[in-house]
């Protein structure tokens, strides 16, 4: 097999004054054009995970392998110009964007910052990002307050693709969105996987759409993985706390059977 | 029945554009309803408007009854008894509705007197006792906690409390668990369930997620753009919906992995405001017919005790 898109080890962060490791150790591989599903509750340390692997925050330990280079030995400058690849798009679509700025101001901007476009052709690649994502071009001209929240999300994801990343770290997705909107947004991201030939880590507390989404699950508990669900059905999760994930849910099964 | 709530042909407007249309509900003492909706469904208002809580731009027809209350009709002072005492509510954020500088057997006992003329002490202990009964260990100690020393899980746990602080006949739980962990989740349905059958409360479950609401109630009723579309047993409605909408909440939810992709229903609920006489699910339907577009519609009778708002709901028993 090539070497791996991305490989995480033993990567770790404490914040001060915290009784026990925000992360402890996380490792795991990427490949191009993988998913990989990150599921824990609140606290279980997956926003700090997929913080650390963005770089956005600097781990304690552990390294970052991106492209064959360690991107945790880096500098901020050179860590600016890598960051691009790495893009990540976050739970609240109402807080990610700039109020006072034109969505299609916001593309541009994106590009034209990591040298991706030109002043002239920006504009074109601007309404081809929002045709990717399912949106008319007229967005362009609108401000974050005339969209729902599926289609700010939606505005998230074609802001993340503007930097033409190789990674999307999509960190609860879909988890302010109502039920018929998620589907939507959900399938989005698959059909970019398989269009763009992108790498995906898709985090979320709701195990069975994470398993829906992802051949590869870590279950994350308290800063750890405790299990590694590859291609396998969840029942045949060993771990307590996964099983306990799976019961705890409500089924509509029991209405069903 | 004296104590159940009754919501009769509830229309509200906000700033004057229709938002929910002609809402008719029955909460039976000791039962437990579910109300079933997305953003902008009017779940959440005609929930409000059971308690007179209805925001100050807010036009409400109909009427809601309360054993001998006519909720509407009634003057601020009047729904302050009737609230807690008779009707109480639960929201998704405890932490907006608990007073952050008061310890929260404080703001128990508070609501205790608020109700009863009882000593202060007794007030006190009251609220370690409904702090108990609602599953929070050690409540003695806790007592004298703040909010914000409290999780997610234990300040609706809380909430729940102080709800039972006046002996409410109905709880309103207006998606109680949405912001909370599966597991948490989990201890908090079952708490509200356990409640109702001990206490004979009637409860009025407000969500958006069916599966929530199917494993407590016992009737669910789904909301679509200002409109009940479809009404009935819970094993009913989930096993066998009549409108198409149910169908596809109902699909979206579902984690088939032999599919590439999820079931979803195209577009978006149209905005405030727009309340067409005919179908409003209709511009999203897969099942739309020309007729869809230009009949009113009605909540009819399917059968089994069930309704559904649908032109086509005869022939689509089976979508």
């Amino acid at each position: 097999m090539s070497e791996p898109l991305l490989s995480v080890e033993g990567l770790s962060k404490n914040y001060q004054g915290a009784s026990r490791p925000a992360l402890a150790g996380a490792s795991f591989h990427l490949a191009k054009g993988e998913i990989l599903g990150v599921v824990g509750e609140s606290g279980s340390g997956k926003t700090t995970l997929a913080r650390c692997v963005a770089l956005l925050e600097r781990p304690d330990t552990g390294r970052v392998i991106f492209k064959g280079e360690d991107l945790t030995a880096l500098s901020e400058t050179e860590l600016r110009k890598r960051r691009r690849g790495i893009q990540t798009v976050f739970q609240d679509p109402y807080a990610s964007l700039n109020p006072t700025k034109r969505i299609g101001d916001a593309l541009a901007e994106v590009m034209l910052v990591h040298g991706l476009a030109t002043r002239t052709g920006v504009w074109g690649q601007v309404a081809a990002l929002l045709d990717q994502v399912g949106l008319p071009v007229t967005a362009a001209d609108a401000y974050p307050k005339s969209f729902s929240g599926g289609q700010r999300q939606r505005i998230c994801i074609a802001r993340a693709l503007a930097a033409q990343p190789d990674i999307l770290i999509a960190d609860e997705p879909v988890s302010s969105l109502d039920v018929s909107v998620q589907a939507q947004v959900v399938n989005l991201i698959l059909d970019l996987k398989d269009r763009l030939g992108l790498s995906v880590i898709f985090i979320g507390h709701d195990l069975q759409l994470i398993d829906f989404i992802a051949p590869k699950v870590l279950v994350m508990l308290q800063g750890e993985i405790v299990e590694s669900l590859a291609g396998a059905s969840l029942s045949e999760a060993r771990h307590e706390y996964t099983r306990a994930l799976i019961q705890a849910v409500p089924k509509l099964e029991t209405h069903a059977s | 029945m004296a104590d159940d709530l009754v919501i009769e042909n509830v229309s509200i407007a906000i700033a004057g554009k229709a938002a929910v249309s002609g809402v008719s509900l029955r909460v039976p003492a000791g039962a437990a309803i579910g109300l079933v909706g997305e953003s902008g469904s009017g779940k959440s208002l005609t929930a409000r408007a059971s308690l007179g809580l209805l925001p100050k731009n807010a036009a409400a027809e109909g009427t809601i009854t309360f054993g001998a209350h006519s909720i509407l009709e009634m003057t601020p002072q009047e729904l302050r008894k009737v609230r807690g005492a008779g009707i109480a509510m639960i929201f998704q954020d405890p932490m907006s509705s608990l007073n952050p500088v008061a310890r929260v057997g404080q703001s128990i006992a508070q609501v205790v007197r608020a109700h009863e003329d009882v000593s202060q002490d007794a007030a006190a202990a009251r609220a370690v006792a409904l702090m108990d009964r609602v599953g929070i260990r050690d409540a003695q100690a806790r007592a004298a906690s703040f909010p914000h020393e409290f999780s997610g899980g234990m300040r609706q746990r809380i909430m729940i409390a102080m709800a039972l602080a006046a002996k409410p006949r109905i709880l309103v739980a207006d998606e109680p668990t949405t912001a909370l962990d599966v597991i948490v989740q989990k201890n908090i349905l079952d708490l509200l369930d356990q409640l109702r059958r001990e206490e004979g409360m009637g409860l009025l479950l407000v969500s958006h997620d069916l599966a929530v609401v199917g494993a407590l109630c016992s009737r669910i009723a789904v909301m679509y753009a200002g409109q009940i579309v479809e009404e009935g047993p819970a094993a009913e409605v989930l096993r066998h919906p009549r409108m198409p909408y149910t169908a596809g909440l109902l699909a979206s939810t579902r984690r088939d992995k032999s599919q590439t992709r999820l079931v979803s229903i195209p577009g978006a609920p149209p905005p405030l405001g727009d309340r067409a006489a005919s179908c409003r699910f209709a511009p999203r339907c897969a099942q739309v017919i020309d007729a869809c577009r230009t009949t009113p519609t009605a909540l009819a009778d399917v059968g089994h005790a069930h309704a559904a708002r649908c032109i086509r709901a005869g022939e689509l028993a089976h979508v």
